[in-house]
């Protein structure tokens, strides 16, 4: 592996870290310095990242690549080129997959494929519960010394309360952090829009507000009770903002994340059975966008994720509430960051921090800052515009309601320990 | 399109749907459709209505069409009448009942409709019981073939709208003066919606919707109806009551509690119709569950107009599927 020197590179960095025009020095892999004249690099390779910026490799919190199991949608081998044209240099892998990622073994198949890909990084959420069957709990102490980095039941609900609080007693015990998903699967009914205007006068089936919040609040009741580190999945609504500002504020440690598309679409796009527009949780009222920008300025929500789910062609040919739900936003990520930016939500050491830094602390891993001795997982990126174009997306997965959208950010190069791994000309 | 503007989506049912004010490419919502296009419907069906009573009950409007009736869900009315009015128009006419579980296992939709776009159909009527499966289809379908939609899960049922404004025009000439309220299950139901945007587009003043909290959609308003939970204080002085058929599921997906007590709140008595104002008719889409939300005396008594709506919905079929029609074109 050669060693890289990037010049005059404009750092973004979490606050009291280095920021600003510095040179990056690279070797083994490691960032060896900043500005540091006198380290020794063996005939580096020496990147001009001049009106560039540079910020610590994207951590994203939940993908989908859909292997193993569901290959004919996604492989990781595709959806890592989207992952990385989008400077994200490591992934949280939901457990979902066919069959269920809840033995050890079905964790070290996919780092070794990941590992043979070698694009980016993956770190693997396990099943908390046997296939996901909401019951039978994991063997949440195997799985973590595995390499699981947490575990979650992603949209299959838990059968009860009890079971629940179980769960996090037993998790608490063993260190394990769970990313909940808050529904109650009762309330959502088999839902698929919000349960609002849209949903009334489109005769869809909805999915009330309180669905989410009661289950957040139940969550955070038990999290109280069981002292579990509680990363709370996808926040949509404001009703769940308020008791998660509240638990905050009482010092229990609840963390939380966004699927990015929620901080860009409300409910009122689905007007014309717009299948694109299928999420879960559903896209809310123009009051909960608000609510959710808010949020995310002030800190509430601790990340923001890509929530990526590639689906194939036939996903989609269905009427609406058939369709499976989920949007590939993947290689989108940052530059949808960078609208946030743009748009005044966020300033853009805060917008990066939400997707690096923030991340990485609740992951517990060393990553996510430009600092000596960290892994050199970089990405450099230009403010240029391009288009979205349907016949360019890297991922397999065309389901997303990007298409034909203007971005103001173009990712230039991916750096994943000192190689580089993406790179746009 | 803009590339950056998203929001454009939003208006394309509207240009997808008419082609011009006297012509339709399909027939899915009323939502969109414009009073003018609205009260030309029933003009025209006003005129076929006459086509009924001759000795020859034809008309060769549709001649040499071929028209298919594709049902996804068990319907006897609204299948029937259709037939009716195709073949009164003398197109050639075919009934399709497909299996909506048969579909799901193997066939998708999409296979379905190839292969039925591969027998040279020239309008397909389709009622499928999921919401949104009438626009799926229509934009799925080749360019010379119309989409009529005869229901599609909670979402319009605009045909049975068109008639039941149609039934309620032989009553009252000026749509600006009337109170009308729809009574019963509004949540699940599409006659429900369809009626609401038909009566909001005719500027009718006063639109009501009554039944018990959980079977009214929270924010109905919105769409321009005014809930009630009093099915005294709804009717009160109402020209036109609609009532709605209660699905038996409900009982026992704890919406009500039982047939007796909804009967109670919300069935048309005898007593009711001194509520009405004095012109005052009532009107079911069928088919009537009597002693569930009606009472026989009420359904077969003299201010119904039940089975009136039933023969109007042949001739404002006929209209619609005339305007719906597309020209001859080359291919195919």
């Amino acid at each position: 592996m050669s060693d890289l020197i990037i010049k005059s590179a404009n750092l973004i960095n979490p606050p009291g870290e280095i920021s600003g025009i510095h040179d990056i020095y690279i070797k083994d892999g490691k960032i060896c310095g900043i500005d540091e004249d006198n380290v020794k690099l063996n005939s580096p390779i020496i990147i001009d990242a001049q009106d560039c910026y540079v910020t610590p490799g994207l951590i994203d919190l939940s993908v989908r690549f859909r292997e193993p199991g569901l290959e004919k949608e996604a492989t990781i081998s595709s959806e890592s080129k989207a992952a990385v044209a989008s400077g994200i240099t490591t992934v949280c892998y939901m457990p979902d997959t066919q069959p269920v990622i809840d033995t050890p073994a079905q964790i070290k198949l996919v780092q070794e494929i990941f590992k043979n890909v070698d694009l980016c990084d993956v770190k693997v959420l396990a099943a908390l519960t046997r296939e996901l069957d909401g019951e039978r709990l994991s063997s949440m102490s195997e799985l973590k010394h595995a390499g699981a980095i947490a575990l979650t039941n992603c949209f299959s609900p838990i059968k009860n309360s009890l079971v629940l609080r179980r769960i996090m007693e037993y998790a608490s015990g063993q260190d394990i952090t769970i990313f909940y998903q808050p529904l109650n699967y009762h309330l959502a009914n088999g839902g698929c829009v919000h349960e609002g205007e849209i949903a009334n006068k489109l005769g869809l089936p909805g999915i009330p507000s309180a669905a989410e919040s009661a289950a957040v609040a139940e969550a955070i009741s038990l999290c109280k009770l069981t002292g579990v580190k509680l990363h709370l999945c996808r926040i949509s609504c404001a009703e769940s903002l308020t008791l998660i500002k509240n638990a905050q504020s009482q010092g229990i440690e609840v963390t939380s994340d966004v699927a990015i598309h929620q901080l860009f679409f409300d409910e009122s796009f689905i007007n014309n059975f717009n299948s694109n527009y299928h999420v879960t949780p559903p896209f809310r009222t123009n009051e909960d966008l608000i609510s959710l920008r808010e949020a995310i300025s002030l800190g509430y929500i601790t990340a923001i994720c890509s929530d990526h789910q590639p689906h194939n062609e036939d996903a989609r040919q269905a009427p609406f509430s058939s369709t499976l739900p989920g949007i590939s936003s993947i290689e989108i990520l940052l530059p949808l960051i960078l609208d946030l930016v743009d748009e005044g939500v966020l300033d853009m050491q805060k917008a990066i921090e939400k997707v690096t830094r923030n991340p990485a602390l609740l992951l517990n891993i060393d990553s996510g800052v430009i600092k000596k001795d960290f892994p050199a997982d970089l990405c450099i990126f230009k403010r240029e515009e391009w288009i979205l174009e349907e016949n360019r997306i890297q991922s397999a997965g065309r389901n997303t309601p990007f298409i034909g959208k203007k971005f103001s950010t173009k990712v230039k190069k991916t750096i994943r320990k000192g190689r580089v791994v993406y790179e746009n000309k | 399109m803009e590339p950056n503007d998203i929001n454009l989506e939003k208006g394309e049912l509207a240009e997808n749907d008419i082609v011009s004010q006297k012509r339709l490419r399909h027939f899915l919502d009323i939502e969109y459709l414009s009073q003018p296009l609205l009260l030309d419907i029933l003009d025209l069906a006003e005129s076929f209505a006459g086509v009924s009573g001759q000795p020859v009950k034809k008309v060769p409007l549709l001649r040499g069409k071929t028209i298919v009736n594709l049902f996804f869900e068990a319907s006897t009315r609204t299948r029937t009448t259709f037939e009716l009015a195709a073949k009164r128009l003398s197109a050639d006419f075919l009934n399709i009942n497909v299996d909506f579980s048969a579909t799901k296992k193997g066939e998708t939709l999409l296979d379905t409709l190839r292969n039925l776009e591969a027998m040279h159909c020239d309008m397909f009527i389709v009622r499928h019981p999921l919401s949104g499966a009438a626009e799926f289809i229509s934009k799925n379908v080749s360019q010379n073939i119309s989409v009529i939609n005869a229901g599609d899960g909670r979402h319009a049922h605009p045909t049975q709208a068109m008639l039941d404004i149609f039934t309620i025009r032989k009553y009252f000439k000026d749509f600006k003066k009337i109170k009308v309220a729809i009574v019963g299950d509004i949540l699940h139901s599409r006659v429900a919606r369809s009626l609401i945007h038909a009566l909001r587009i005719l500027e009718v003043p006063d639109i009501r919707v009554i039944g018990p909290k959980t079977l009214l959609p929270s924010g109905i308003e919105r769409m321009g109806a005014t809930p009630y939970v009093d099915m005294d204080e709804g009717i009160k002085n109402c020209n036109v009551v609609i009532m709605l058929r209660l699905q038996n599921e409900r009982m026992d997906s704890s919406f009500i509690p039982d047939e007796n007590e909804y009967y109670n709140l919300y069935g048309f008595t005898p007593r009711r119709q001194e509520l009405l104002a004095k012109n005052g008719i009532i009107m079911h889409p069928g088919p009537v569950n009597r002693g569930v939300e009606i009472s026989s005396e009420v359904a077969d008594g003299d201010r119904s107009v039940i089975l009136q709506q039933v023969s109007n919905g042949i001739a404002v079929r006929m209209a619609i599927l005339s305007l719906s029609m597309q020209p001859q074109q080359d291919n195919k």
